[in-house]
């Protein structure tokens, strides 16, 4: 799975963008970031407040219900703050 | 309809000149260029951006100021990067036959651009850096809308 950080996310896990092989239990985003949490405690300091972060698959803003998928990208980030 | 994501800075009067000459029918345009605010000690600003859903994103909601104003043409620029106070960061340019059709649809736009769009600055001050957070009024801005 191809996952992208922006923002203070990427700060933290001091990555923009990486592959993935993601067991295959894994088929929300909200279980994603758990498993994450759990392998590494960058992560866990990056998604500690989840309601901070904003979550798009293929480009798709989505909530944390949303089902994932081998092929797809899913993307982090915080609030926009664009203009 | 033109969605520019890019690093690079714009000429306004260029700019102009390629929103007429795209367009055929406006008695009336509106312009918003919003800068890079000359904060005390603020050395420049980084916004960073995620392209792909950035131009996917703007061009929806272009989609829908379409479908909610009667407009002749739309011309939309949003850097990203490094910026030092002052520079450009964003244009928006609506073309209309009367005037309340650009500029409500300009506003519209711009308000999408502030809490929805995937941009997100952070300001590097001589002595630290901050990441700004999103307004709750530019949230409530964007309600006004309902949705859509």
């Amino acid at each position: 799975m191809n996952l992208k950080y922006f923002a203070w996310i990427a700060e933290i896990i001091d990555k923009r963008e990486e592959s993935l092989e993601i067991p295959s239990e894994i088929e929300t985003i909200g279980q994603l970031i758990d498993y994450l949490s759990s392998i590494d405690e960058a992560y866990k300091k990056a998604f500690e407040k989840r309601k901070n972060i904003k979550f798009a698959v293929n480009q798709v803003l989505v909530n944390e219900n949303e089902l994932i998928s081998k092929a797809d990208e899913v993307a982090f980030f915080p609030p926009m703050t664009g203009g | 309809m033109d969605i520019n994501i890019t690093k690079d800075d714009f000429d306004l009067t260029e700019e102009i000149e390629i929103f007429n000459q795209n367009s055929s029918d406006h008695g009336a345009v509106s312009i918003f260029l919003g800068k890079v605010r000359p904060e005390k000690n603020l050395e420049s600003m980084q916004i960073d951006c995620y392209p792909e859903m950035a131009q996917k994103e703007i061009k929806n909601i272009a989609k829908i100021a379409y479908s909610k104003w009667s407009l002749d043409n739309i011309r939309i620029i949003h850097r990203y990067g490094s910026l030092k106070p002052k520079d450009n960061i964003v244009l928006v340019v609506t073309g209309s036959s009367h005037r309340s059709d650009c500029m409500s649809a300009n506003e519209f736009i711009m308000d999408f651009l502030k809490s929805s769009a995937p941009f997100w600055k952070k300001e590097i001050y001589s002595d630290k850096e901050v990441w700004v957070k999103q307004k709750e009024s530019d949230l409530k801005k964007l309600y006004q809308y309902g949705s859509f």
